[in-house]
């Protein structure tokens, strides 16, 4: 197999040519992503969502970006500088890393990690510190209990998160994303690990803050959450990074329980994407569909029902392939 | 003057600490203020601040004469103007022994329950977005809407009414309005069984209004709770069955309870079948609409209500509306007081908030359905 | 006369209005109350199981002898059963507070206060309501002429400093 920087010679011009690659389907990802958002969710209200800019609208979230961008940087007086300012930073950063360890085709991935789960586990926990950051810098109390309710909510859903994970890497005895997806081309994990797949899935939502998850940005409680001094491009970097989260917690159910790439007929990288972006769009259904959760229910739904279920679940995983 | 209110006993307790929600906040449905004094994300204290949105309706009405205010009375509460407007209207009718033809009569009644409905509707809509839930907002507005070109089209207006006048109403309605609406009726009575799959069914839903911010009937006295929150607590009381006025007593409609003590989804349910009684009035009147004029004969130039005190009372959709007008015999009014049933409700939340979660205010706000201009008047 | 009603007239300082002198559409009996009386009347609705509808004051001074005036309303859930106690205030404008009775009480006396100056001896917690903490004056008075009218009134645009970056 061919790692993607030796194309290059394996030397810093295939990094960079694979950190821009990344940086482009970011962007491009996330503006799709948002006129996909905002033309789903128009369908569920019974409304036309955008329709002016372009065809079907497809660049209406092009202009808000470059509306973002043009907008002055407004640094309120009262935050504590250092912090609020690289806040959006530390939120968006370790995403560019978790993207690069995403197999998309037999082959097609940066670098083949052995541990890629593990890195790809503790990256996504990263993006907590930022939002923490981010409120805890801007001094503003809805900031603050926004950062508070993230925190919480990132730590409780990342147990269920791994021990959902685990069983699959007892079955592959790898912890390389690639080769759990190899693995798969007889059938898909989802099929022996229907309850992991549920509970990951729940847990990944959760891991995005996204609804009914959405408590730390509760907009109808703590106007804005954590992001309630972030205006301009600084907020279009969280929203950013709300959408490339998105994809990435799909991607590793897509290769942990779908299958990855493997797929009849069409070419592996296609069924890779449509799988992704399927189960995008079920967690836009969710959110359109379900009102928010109280933070202590969110809670206890973690500690009271994922984590013994993904025990159970491991226990009998483990009972199971040990006979 | 400026003294505040210690909410507990050591308010510099540094693990507690205040903040305050709103003018300014999406979910205070205007500019109401909460100072919430919390620990943590629990509440411990909650001490409303109203008065932004105050319009000295009052004042007004004691520098103009009876007829000068008619417009102002669809102002008080601009969800569910046609109520008040009507209620203005009728309670100067009261005052002065004028009596109502009886078409006018059943018109109004139309007017008023589709009012109440969208009031309700648009209450649905709001709470459900205080959730978190976004999309039966927009179901709501859309139902709403439709009601709201019902009355445009008799009315002339969409939110602030003024319909009503002294011994009947401005305009007849046609037979376009009468298909309109009982096209509404047929259709809608269907909406409200997808507005219980999508809402009153969803489990998140219940899990965020069962048992939460229970108003319970020891408060009903001591606060003199009305409308959909009194009957929330079980207590069925209705000022149309009670003091029935301009011909509620002809028709059959029944008064919704709540089940389950007072909390938030007992203001859901009984609101929800509020609605289906409302639909049951509309039809019945529509089948018996009778015809005639649609203004008494004879309605006094200038309107002087006997010198003393003149209480009138209807149910809006908030609750017990009253009017207390203290008349000297001429065209002014002494005193014009508005007994809004949102001030009531909205006072009772420094005892009914503490012990609750900060996302459980927003939910109990919500189901007691506040319109701000209405407290502050 | 009902039962009530008797007992209501049989408190010291209250006494039945008569029916030609006061009207009262809407509300079934009507008493003259001195004020000292009011929380007697309170306690005696509150154990019949009435409550207190509102509380309107009203400014009379342009009548002969007439001063600020309380009405209380009580009615009962259920049916309708409107009594109204009129209490008219001494030039001092004191009243004792209700709302130890009925704690519904506690924004229609503080809005008494503020729109119409009255004084609510022992009320807990006696502040505007709905005017600004720091105004002056009380608007519902027949006399009231805002002293300052333009004080609510932005004087000038906002300087430099006060459009900063908060």
């Amino acid at each position: 197999m061919t790692d993607f920087p030796q194309i290059f010679g394996g030397h810093w011009p295939g990094v960079l040519a694979a950190t821009v690659a990344i940086m482009g389907f970011i962007t491009v990802n996330a503006l799709m992503l948002i006129w996909l958002e905002r033309k789903v969710s128009a369908r569920i209200q019974r409304r036309y969502g955008p329709t002016e800019v372009g065809p079907f609208g497809l660049l209406q979230t092009l202009m808000d970006v470059v509306k973002l961008i043009g907008k002055e940087l407004v640094t309120p007086d009262h935050v504590h500088r250092p912090l609020y300012l690289i806040a959006p930073v530390l939120v968006f950063a370790p995403l560019l890393a978790l993207l690069s360890l995403i197999p998309i085709d037999e082959g097609w991935i940066f670098h083949d990690y052995d541990i890629a789960l593990v890195l790809l586990l503790a990256f996504s926990s990263l993006n907590i510190i930022g939002i923490f950051a981010a409120g805890w810098g801007s001094n503003n109390k809805y900031a603050l209990l926004g950062a508070v309710r993230a925190v919480a909510q990132n730590i409780s859903y990342e147990i269920p998160l791994l021990l959902a994970v685990i069983p699959i890497v007892i079955m592959t005895r790898s912890l390389s994303l690639h080769e759990i997806a190899s693995a798969q081309a007889a059938y898909p994990f989802i099929l022996v690990q229907p309850l992991a797949a549920i509970i990951y899935f729940i847990a990944g939502t959760a891991e995005t803050n996204r609804a009914p998850f959405d408590i730390p940005e509760a907009e109808s409680e703590l106007v804005a959450g954590f992001h309630t001094e972030y205006s301009g491009m600084r907020f279009g970097v969280f929203f950013l990074a709300e959408f490339t989260h998105m994809v990435i917690i799909c991607s590793v159910a897509t290769i942990l329980f779908l299958g990855g790439w493997h797929g009849p007929l069409l070419p592996g990288w296609l069924w890779f994407f449509l799988k992704v972006y399927g189960l995008i769009l079920v967690m836009m259904w969710f959110r359109w569909t379900f009102p928010r959760l109280r933070f202590d229910q969110l809670m206890s739904f973690a500690w009271m029902i994922l984590v013994p279920l993904a025990l159970v679940n491991l226990l009998v995983t483990t009972v199971v392939l040990k006979l | 003057m400026a003294e505040t209110m210690e909410l507990v006993p050591d308010a510099t307790d540094p693990k507690t600490y205040y903040l305050n929600m709103g003018p300014q906040h999406p979910s205070t449905h205007g500019v109401l203020r909460i100072r919430l004094h919390l620990e943590g994300e629990r509440i411990l204290g909650a001490d409303p601040i109203i008065g932004y949105g105050h319009r000295a309706h009052e004042k007004m009405a004691e520098n103009r004469d009876y007829l000068q205010f008619l417009p102002n009375s669809s102002r008080v509460d601009y969800l569910s103007g046609m109520i008040y407007n009507l209620a203005y209207c009728q309670a100067i009718e009261h005052a002065i022994e004028l009596d109502v033809p009886e078409r006018a009569e059943v018109i109004r009644i139309i007017c008023g329950e589709l009012n109440r409905i969208s009031s309700h509707l648009l209450w649905l809509g709001t709470f459900v977005l205080d959730l978190g839930g976004f999309t039966p907002f927009l179901y709501g507005f859309d139902d709403r809407e439709k009601i709201l070109d019902i009355l445009d089209s008799i009315t002339g207006s969409r939110l602030t009414y003024c319909y009503g006048r002294f011994g009947g109403v401005t305009m007849d309605v046609d037979d376009e309005f009468l298909r309109r609406t009982s096209d509404f009726c047929d259709y809608f009575k269907r909406r409200l069984g997808e507005f219980d799959e999508l809402v009153t069914d969803n489990v998140i839903y219940q899990q965020r209004t069962k048992d939460v911010g229970v108003i319970s009937s020891d408060l009903i006295q001591d606060y003199a709770l009305s409308g959909p929150v009194l009957r929330a607590a079980g207590v069925a009381h209705d000022v149309r069955k009670t003091e029935p006025y301009g011909g509620y007593d002809r028709f059959d409609f029944d008064v919704p309870v709540g089940q389950r003590g007072g909390d938030c989804f007992d203001r859901h349910t009984v609101r929800m079948e509020e609605m289906r009684q409302s639909l049951r009035i509309i039809d019945q009147a529509l089948a018996c609409l009778p015809d005639g004029p649609i203004m008494a004969a004879k309605v006094p130039k200038r309107i002087r209500p006997p010198a003393g005190d003149h209480y009138f009372a209807v149910e809006s959709a908030r609750g017990h509306f009253g009017m207390f007008i203290t008349s000297d015999g001429t065209d002014i009014p002494v005193r014009h007081k508005l007994r809004t049933p949102s001030f009531v409700n909205v006072s009772t939340m420094p005892v009914v908030l503490p012990g609750t979660m900060l996302a459980d205010t927003v939910a109990i706000l919500g189901s007691i359905d506040i319109v701000v201009p209405e407290i502050d008047r | 006369m009902t039962e009530l009603a008797g007992r209501v007239t049989s408190l010291d300082g209250i006494s039945a209005a008569d029916d030609d002198a006061v009207l009262a559409n809407g509300c079934q009996h009507v008493y003259h109350s001195q004020s000292s009386a009011i929380r007697d009347a309170a306690r005696l609705f509150r154990d019949s199981d009435y409550h207190l509808e509102h509380i309107t004051c009203l400014d009379l001074r342009s009548d002969e002898g007439g001063g600020l005036r309380l009405s209380y309303q009580f009615n009962v859930h259920g049916t309708s059963d409107r009594h109204l106690l009129l209490v008219d205030l001494a030039p001092d404008a004191h009243a004792p507070t209700i709302v130890d009775i009925f704690r519904g009480a506690d924004w229609y006396e503080r809005e008494a206060f503020d729109m119409h100056g009255v004084v609510i001896d022992d009320h807990p917690d006696l502040r505007r309501l709905l005017m600004p903490e720091d105004y002056t004056g009380h608007p519902l008075l027949k006399d009231f002429a805002d002293a300052d009218p333009e004080r609510h009134i932005m004087a000038a645009p906002m300087s430099e400093e006060d459009e900063g970056d908060g």
